[in-house]
């Protein structure tokens, strides 16, 4: 027996270490392809994202065009504030947590996972490549959005000011930072329940209905500044009182970054961790 | 056959090997202590009633649960210490092949070689011809029959260029064309292609017809193993015969006396002959009944039952445990 492990090598083809930015690019591309073909996930996401902007520039397009004396242009500096605050922190997250949830949870779900462990690829592996796929989607999408908020700020500006370049591309940033976060966060949080409407429903409640209701008690203190929408909003190139997170805690921009990664390192391990213990 | 092996793979007689292998769910024992030898290049069949540990095993073997105690190797690597090593050479169907249904045929095995590495995607279009679904690989899985996912499973476990398969259950929902088909396919895999196929079934008919060894399990435990007519015969070697002729009593004194028969007793069928030799002995002995003026309409070898084997292990197994249920 023992001779037979002194001979063993470890080929090239070995699995769990091997194949390098190839594999990984490869996994991406699969992982990807996974998320992108999943048409309920993919229409809510777009529906969530690029629904409310265009809602938002219809109705106040039309609002000025019937009242121009009592409503202003629907574009314009300040309704790109409003509008960005909409996408970025109101719908935005739910797209990206629709996404992040598939991602954490779809090859569970139908039984894949366990086909894909017998490859030999290391399920860490597999977990980490959900990742950057999940990110590409909701990246993706978002960007669709922003552009849709771009074209109706400058479109429907009228004699208003518009948005100079530094807050077009702060305001992406944020965006993207915003549903970013989110998004890697669900894909953790989804891997380790398991389960995608219990995991749906958790993020979905804690987003809209627990973390603004955190925030409003201040006798939590600084204690608050733990929460993930706070920290997101300490970024935000716009005002965001009201946002949609209650009421805002100022922090510095130093905890602000340490909570984002903290929830990252957090939720990534607790995924990670659940992917490589469990029964396939 | 396969491209470029490691030592470990090259040399392995032994393609799963598995010492005292345990596995507990708790105060349930579903395997216990087994102790496995499949050998290289054949057909091996795992066989046991339902809930015998069958699929336990499987799950074990792949790393898809853990072992609670033993040791194992797979393909001359051990287990889980070189898993990702092994399982590059195995493919293999646990319960029923699953599959992302909103995706097509082509794109799950695109899903699977990524996972596998950069040389598997030139490997999708062979496996798919091969298991002959290239027609229907851009067709959405949820369309496909229960057959047709079979056969999609048996092409995913080909994108690894497979020393070893390992099927649980496989034809399970398969009519018997595909039945038929199926078991057509592991035998070339087998035959011509050198690979080992190990099938897990409750099946007895299946595998007698589609190993060439097995180990029956039950209750976590393997009873017996080894090629498939020592199994029937239960270790021992038989050859009989049944003997169809126009006059038994003269038939049986003229071979009663030949060193070539062990023993000749009268049946329905005319008389049931075991031989001492070989079954070429059969010609000698039907040269022995014409001399003695004996027409024979009849000679046909007594195949050995795997059935019979396992209903007699399966009944003793579970006689004991009656006998405590009586005292009780």
């Amino acid at each position: 027996m023992s001779a037979t492990v002194s001979s063993s090598t470890r080929s090239g083809r070995e699995l769990g270490s091997g194949g390098g930015l190839a594999v990984a690019s490869q996994m991406f591309g699969a992982d990807l392809l996974k998320l992108r073909k999943k048409r309920g996930t993919l229409i809510w996401a777009l529906v969530l994202a690029l629904g409310p902007p265009l809602i938002f520039f219809a109705v106040t397009a039309i609002q000025h065009a019937s009242n121009p004396a009592k409503y202003g242009p629907a574009g314009g500096t300040g309704n790109f504030s409003d509008g960005l605050r909409v996408i970025a922190l109101l719908f935005g997250p739910l797209a990206a947590l629709l996404i992040g949830v598939e991602a954490g949870t779809g090859d569970v779900s139908v039984g894949v996972f366990r086909e894909l462990v017998v490859t030999g690829r290391s399920r860490a592996a597999l977990f980490a490549s959900r990742v950057p796929a999940a990110l590409a989607l909701c990246f993706s999408i978002m960007g669709a959005a922003y552009v849709v908020l771009l074209l109706g700020t400058f479109a429907f500006a009228g004699n208003l000011a518009t948005p100079d370049l530094a807050l077009i591309l702060n305001g992406l940033g944020f965006l993207l930072l915003s549903t970013g976060m989110l998004c890697a966060v669900s894909v953790g949080f989804a891997a380790l329940t398991t389960s995608k409407p219990g995991a749906i429903i958790a993020l979905i409640a804690w987003q809209i209905v627990a973390s603004p209701v955190l925030a409003n008690i201040s006798s939590l203190g600084s204690a608050r500044k733990g929460l993930l929408s706070q920290a997101v909003s300490h970024f935000s190139p716009v005002h965001v009182e009201g946002g949609g997170h209650g009421a805002t805690v100022t922090m510095s921009g130093g905890i602000g970054l340490i909570v984002l990664v903290g929830w990252l390192v957090v939720f990534l391990g607790l995924g990670v961790w659940r992917t490589r213990t469990m029964d396939a | 056959m396969p491209d470029t092996l490691d030592a470990a793979s090259a040399n392995a007689e032994l393609i799963i090997e598995t010492h005292g292998l345990t596995k507990r769910f708790g105060a349930r024992t579903a395997l216990d202590g087994v102790d496995l030898r499949v050998p290289r290049g054949s057909a091996f069949g795992f066989l046991g009633p339902n809930g015998a540990g069958k699929t336990t095993m499987i799950r074990v073997l792949l790393g898809l649960t853990s072992a609670t105690a033993g040791s194992m190797r797979l393909l001359g690597h051990p287990v889980p210490a070189e898993r990702a090593a092994a399982l590059s050479r195995v493919g293999a169907i646990v319960e029923e092949p699953r599959f992302h249904p909103y995706l097509t045929g082509r794109e799950n095995l695109r899903i699977v070689a990524a996972v596998r590495g950069p040389e598997v995607r030139d490997r999708i279009d062979p496996a798919l011809a091969r298991v002959g679904l290239s027609d229907r690989a851009d067709q959405k899985v949820k369309s496909y029959s229960m057959g047709m996912r079979q056969r999609l499973g048996v092409a995913r476990c080909l994108l690894s260029d497979p020393l070893l398969l390992i099927l649980d259950e496989p034809t399970n929902g398969l009519d018997p064309g595909g039945i038929q088909e199926f078991r057509e396919m592991i035998r070339a895999m087998v035959e011509q292609e050198g690979r080992t196929v190990f099938i897990s079934s409750h099946l007895l008919d299946e595998v007698e017809k589609t190993c060439d060894a097995a180990a029956i399990v039950d209750r976590g435990k393997v009873v017996t193993q080894g090629a498939m007519a020592e199994l029937a015969s239960g270790g021992e070697v038989r050859h009989e015969l049944i003997v169809g002729v126009d006059d038994v009593d003269r038939a049986l004194s003229a071979i009663g006396t030949s060193e070539l028969v062990k023993d000749a007793h009268r049946s329905d069928e005319g008389i049931r002959v075991v031989l001492v030799g070989s079954p070429q002995t059969a010609a000698q002995l039907n040269a022995i009944l014409v001399g003695a003026g004996v027409g024979v309409m009849r000679l046909e070898p007594v195949r050995q039952s795997l059935e019979a084997r396992f209903l007699e292990i399966t009944a003793r197994l579970d006689a004991p445990a009656e006998r405590e249920e009586v005292r009780a």
